[in-house]
């Protein structure tokens, strides 16, 4: 694993992935990020979400207009839900939703649904590129850290994240993403999260 | 400036620059990445006597809304010299008309070289602050905003980077600083994407003949080797510290 920044080559051959760009034969970086030289892929260590559907969320409602709820995401673009289709109850602003990307209008409004109310506990933001270290390989990462704690957590693919439990199993979660933020691009990171829960387990 | 006046300083003394540089030589410059928290992606830069933190934010909803585009981001810059930062002239803080100017060059620059298009809609806003200025603080301050950029994980095709060439008397030289600047027969800043040395900022004070021209772009695509190394070392520095043993 070796970090590229912008404007740095990644392969003498045009090559076709995501955050390069190809000129004159050449494939060049365009994005600080983690190259796996295995696969070839450019895995970015900082930036932005960008909305894809199925991506599962986590929002505030901010407000409701004549058919859609406005959802903040965190997210440059608007964000909404249209109400009476999916939700169990209406929901009123300030209420915490987990919710799917159903679609991305235009390439701009994020459209949601499949929304799950999310009652009490706390949550946390952590930078959407680290996001999917934080949930792991087929949400292992997570569930540890679920399991560990004694916490329940909804990750968000927009970074932001729910975290329900008693006070401790709470604190205990945060710090354990705050670590997987910090040390994301260090292999080996699955078992130091497991070795620093143990720890404070005693 | 007006008028004219043979009463200049020596700038060019037994072969040497004032401060002891050959033609052809940078000053010192030292580049941070990461050091404001709350921006998404930071530079701090010290460059000879130049003092200047770059930050950046972004891509975030564009304010006021009617400044947005459908079909790409809009880049925002504020170039300021703090009212400390030099001697005379910047005593009062906020935009003037040289301020102006050079905020909106460098944003030229950088509409250049990020990919705007992967987000319409939003707004990337980029502050470069002067805490102490020495001359060359247009070309420092692009130089220290590609690496903010960078470190805020915007896609870019490249990082750019900027320096000054001019002329004394008959000898091209390459960064020129503030007594050299002010005293000089022509300065010329320029901006150059490393990758295939594409010029994104070329302006002139003062004249050159074409031979001299070339000559000073030719020393500032030259010096850039350094800068480039420079800046991608700073933003891999960010993730070197933290990790392994630490924590």
């Amino acid at each position: 694993m070796e970090i590229v920044v912008p404007g740095e080559i990644v392969s003498d051959q045009p090559m076709r992935s995501q955050n390069t760009n190809v000129e004159d034969g050449k494939t060049y970086a365009v994005r600080i990020a983690l190259k796996d030289s295995r696969k070839g892929t450019l895995v970015p260590l900082e930036g932005v979400w960008r909305p894809h559907v199925g991506d599962i969320v986590v929002g505030i409602v901010t407000g409701q207009r004549s058919s859609v709820y406005d959802i903040e995401l965190n997210y440059f673009e608007r964000s909404i839900l249209v109400s009476g289709k999916y939700e169990s109850h209406p929901l009123s602003p300030g209420e915490l939703i987990e919710a799917k990307v159903k679609d991305v209008e235009n390439r701009r409004t994020v459209i949601l649904a499949y929304p799950k109310s999310l009652h009490g506990g706390t949550i946390v933001e952590a930078a959407p590129s680290k996001v999917p270290r934080i949930i792991g390989k087929e949400d292992t990462m997570v569930r540890q850290i679920s399991e560990m704690t004694g916490t329940q957590i909804v990750v968000g693919k927009n970074g932001i994240i729910w975290i329900r439990g008693d006070e401790r199993g709470v604190l205990k979660a945060k710090m354990a993403i705050k670590k997987i933020e910090d040390e994301a691009h260090i292999p080996g990171l699955t078992e130091r999260i497991k070795q620093m829960l143990e720890k404070n387990s005693e | 400036m007006g008028g004219s006046s043979l009463n200049k300083p020596e700038l060019i003394i037994h072969g040497k620059r004032t401060d002891g540089r050959e033609f052809g030589e940078l000053r010192k410059f030292r580049i941070k990445a990461g050091i404001v928290k709350n921006a998404d992606g930071s530079a701090y830069l010290e460059w000879g006597n130049n003092r200047i933190i770059a930050a950046v934010y972004g891509p975030r909803e564009a304010m006021p809304k009617h400044s947005s585009d459908p079909a790409k981001a809009v880049i925002k810059c504020r170039y300021a010299m703090a009212p400390f930062s030099s001697l005379s002239e910047h005593g009062r803080s906020g935009p003037n008309r040289r301020a102006t100017e050079i905020s909106k060059v460098i944003k030229e620059v950088f509409e250049n070289v990020v990919l705007t298009q992967e987000f319409p809609g939003s707004e990337i806003a980029i502050f470069i602050e002067i805490l102490q200025g020495d001359g060359g603080t247009r070309a420092a301050g692009i130089t220290a905003a590609s690496v903010a950029l960078a470190a805020a994980g915007i896609p870019m095709k490249d990082l750019p980077f900027a320096v000054s060439a001019g002329r004394i008397k008959d000898k091209m030289v390459l960064d020129l600083n503030m007594i050299e600047d002010n005293y000089s027969d022509s300065d010329m800043p320029l901006a150059v994407s490393p990758r295939n040395n594409e010029i994104l900022l070329l302006q002139m004070d003062g004249g050159l003949t074409k031979d001299d021209l070339m000559k000073g772009i030719n020393m500032v695509v030259e010096s850039g080797k350094k800068i480039t190394e420079a800046q991608r070392h700073a933003l891999k520095e960010m993730y070197a510290d933290s990790g392994e043993n630490g924590v």
